[in-house]
């Protein structure tokens, strides 16, 4: 056994219990620690199971908890990082607690968040069975620039062995890695699928071959859908694993070939339509079979950190996260909040970095000090919030004025606008007699004032 | 006034898809046409008083090279004519001598102007910015793989008050010959900058109310001010 990783061990394990000690449960640092001393500390490890990583820029950890849970649900021991972070060091602490002294990880499969791009660090040193990649989109463009980038990193770090689970509905995505063993996994377009907006952000207009415009057969949203060249005449994919969802019945079902096996949905959310897809088409290539899906699946939910709804004083009030630097999760939600036309609406938007990353009245200083590109706000499909059911659009933060300028560019009016630079003042601009639903759209960091926000509603709709 | 949005399917990354929109509201309908990389660029084919181009991904970069290098010798009279072009992010650098990267992998520009453009993907710069053009502060953010180097002094656009030129050691950013602009400022740039679009377009003859244009100076206003702060700070 290599000296340095036995060292790393020890120590790494070490300080975990003395995390665990001081009441610490997921520790990155343990990670860190295991790294440091053996920067190679991942190649070390050996696994008796079917190594499972999951990446992709949106929808990596609804699908891994999903492929995680099912494992759990079915008695089967499984490792995973859904405490730790999905960075190297991150990887590393899942196996700190759970490797033996001399690096044997015995559970019979390990499930691994990746993030795509500390791929090209994660995959020098772990070789993963399988890989399913959930699509990729632009996202933060300090750290991830775009589509093209991130895809080249994969490409270089993916190694030649690992399985393939890709999504045909991505013509960036599925064309990663083109020798490499793979299935793919689509999913079908219900004829009365409502076309609410295009998108503005596409990220692959022009064909990966002949650089012609493409063709849209069938869009779900930006560039995820069906796509043919009218040049080459090259066509997104077909799928092995094809999902219909029907939104009359709410009946999921998945064809492979001639087979058809209707499953539990789990939320019909489009995005969880494609994460319940995915892990489902995971499962299926490792070899569990329908009937056993089908039962676990109808036990599985997926985790509600990111959306939460309650009714208070008759009134819909919803805390929802809308990452800010990520135009297209961003886009996500307002696209849902577009699709509510039943509802009368006010929107509130604190998803700006506030200040700093992050936020409550104990980081004063640091808020003062940080300022962020807006950039963002102009890839993130705010057109969405142009229609008659949604009445009042009230946004909070220190670049209040930024969105501002950005929502009259999408064609809302000063009539429909509130701007606070403090977040917390948000609450006075509502007119809750107008509307019967609040959407708090908040940042990763900053969850603390759509919770604040919400209790102001709280208290002036049940006085 | 009219506007092309030269590639405009691929030269819209980094939010600068919101500039294109910005100048479809300044000109209005009718006033604005969208190139898509087939063909070829309007400006050589009619009167266009702005042309502008966004960022771009490093592979579209070297579509656009391609694309443009058999029209050179017509854009270079074009350039010499006076004809104002707006370049935003990394589409200056097709119009430099070329691109290099740290393993030696080499791809010439349109040559126009003698800057090298050294890419580094592995490392990826973060900044805001803060200069002047003439009398008239200007601001931004960067974030890119490349830092340009060449004759700064002679070409420069900004000089620079605070953060990064165009390499770390030039007190410039962007590049500025005849009517050609070029800078690596985001934001959207021009969306950060209305002092500076107004300016841009009083060259062209035009006095207009920029859209939203009290929003956008008090927002110009406050991040000056931000920038000004030695406190500041940006990147992750």
């Amino acid at each position: 056994m290599n000296c340095r990783f036995f060292i790393a061990q020890v120590l790494s394990k070490a300080a975990y219990r003395l995390m665990r000690l001081v009441g610490k449960r997921g520790s990155y640092f343990v990670g860190v620690v295991a790294t440091k001393i053996c920067p190679d500390y991942l190649r070390y490890l050996k696994f008796k199971g079917k190594v499972i990583a999951v990446t992709g820029t949106n929808g990596k950890t609804t699908t891994s908890n999903l492929l995680h849970d099912f494992f759990a649900h079915e008695g089967l021991s499984c490792a995973n990082n859904g405490y730790g972070s999905n960075v190297e060091a991150g990887v590393a602490s899942t196996f700190v607690p759970t490797s033996r002294l001399n690096g044997v990880v015995e559970e019979a499969y390990v499930v691994l968040e990746v993030d795509e791009r500390s791929s090209i660090h994660t995959f020098k040193r772990l070789k993963p069975d399988y890989l399913l990649v959930t699509n990729l989109f632009r996202d933060s463009y300090e750290r991830n620039a775009h589509p093209e980038f991130i895809a080249m990193i994969l490409e270089q770090s993916i190694p030649d062995e690992t399985f393939l689970i890709l999504n045909a509905d991505d013509l960036i995505s599925s064309g990663l890695k083109p020798k490499n063993p793979r299935r793919y996994f689509s999913l079908e377009k219900e004829p009365k699928e409502a076309v609410r907006s295009l998108s503005r952000v596409v990220d692959q207009v022009i064909c990966p071959h002949c650089d012609a415009t493409l063709q849209a057969v069938s869009v779900h949203y930006h560039h995820i859908g069906r796509f043919s060249c009218p040049n080459c005449g090259i066509v997104s994919p077909e799928a092995d694993y094809k999902g219909v969802y029907n939104s009359e019945t709410k009946q999921f079902r998945l064809e492979e070939g001639s087979s058809v096996t209707p499953y539990p949905c789990i939320s019909e959310n489009l995005a969880n339509l494609y994460n319940e897809l995915a892990a489902l088409a995971t499962l299926r290539v490792l070899g569990f079979e329908p009937e056993r899906l089908q039962q676990a699946f109808g036990q599985l939910e997926v985790v509600s950190t990111r959306y939460e709804e309650e009714e208070i004083a008759g009134k819909k009030v919803v805390v929802t996260l809308a990452k800010g630097v990520n135009p297209i999760a961003s886009s996500r939600v307002l696209d849902y909040i577009q699709s509510r036309v039943d509802e009368r609406i006010a929107v509130v938007l604190v998803n700006t970095e506030t200040d700093g990353h992050t936020a409550g009245p104990q980081y004063d200083d640091l808020k003062s000090a940080y300022t962020e590109n807006p950039a963002w706000m102009y890839d993130v499909d705010f057109e969405y919030l142009c229609h008659p059911h949604i009445k009042q659009v009230i946004v909070g933060g220190k670049r209040f004025l930024d969105y501002k300028a950005r929502l009259l560019m999408a064609g809302l009016t000063e009539a429909q606008l509130r701007c606070f630079r403090n977040p917390l003042d948000c609450a006075k601009g509502l007119d809750l007699s107008e509307v019967d639903a609040v959407y708090i759209l908040h940042q990763v960091y900053n969850r603390y004032y759509a919770e604040e926000l919400r209790a102001q509603i709280r208290k002036e709709l049940e006085r | 006034m009219k506007v092309e949005l030269l590639f405009s399917e691929i030269s819209a990354q980094y939010g600068e898809k919101g500039d294109q929109e910005f100048l479809k509201q300044i000109v209005g309908e009718g006033n604005y046409v969208e190139t898509s990389l087939s063909e070829k660029p309007a400006f050589l084919q009619e009167d266009i008083d702005l042309v502008f181009m966004g960022p771009l991904t490093e592979q579209h970069q070297l579509k656009v090279i391609d694309r443009l290098s058999p029209y050179k010798e017509e854009i270079r009279e074009k350039l010499e004519n006076g004809q104002t072009i707006l370049c935003v992010g990394n589409a200056l650098e097709v119009f430099c001598e070329h691109i290099v990267s740290p393993e030696g992998k080499y791809c010439a520009g349109l040559g126009f102007f003698p800057f090298e453009a050294r890419q580094n993907l592995m490392k990826r710069h973060v900044s805001f910015f803060l200069g002047v053009d003439e009398d008239l502060s200007v601001v931004g953010f960067k974030t890119q793989f490349t830092m340009l180097h060449g004759p700064d002094h002679e070409y420069g656009l900004f000089k620079k008050k605070r953060g990064c030129g165009l390499n770390p050691e030039s007190g410039w950013e962007g590049i500025r010959y005849k009517n050609f602009f070029g800078t690596y400022l985001l934001g959207p740039f021009l969306i950060l900058n209305p002092l500076w679009v107004k300016k841009l377009l009083a060259n062209l003859g035009e006095e207009v109310m920029l859209p939203y244009e009290s929003v956008l100076m008090e927002a110009y206003e406050m991040r000056k001010s931000e920038f000004e702060d030695p406190k500041t700070f940006y990147g992750h």
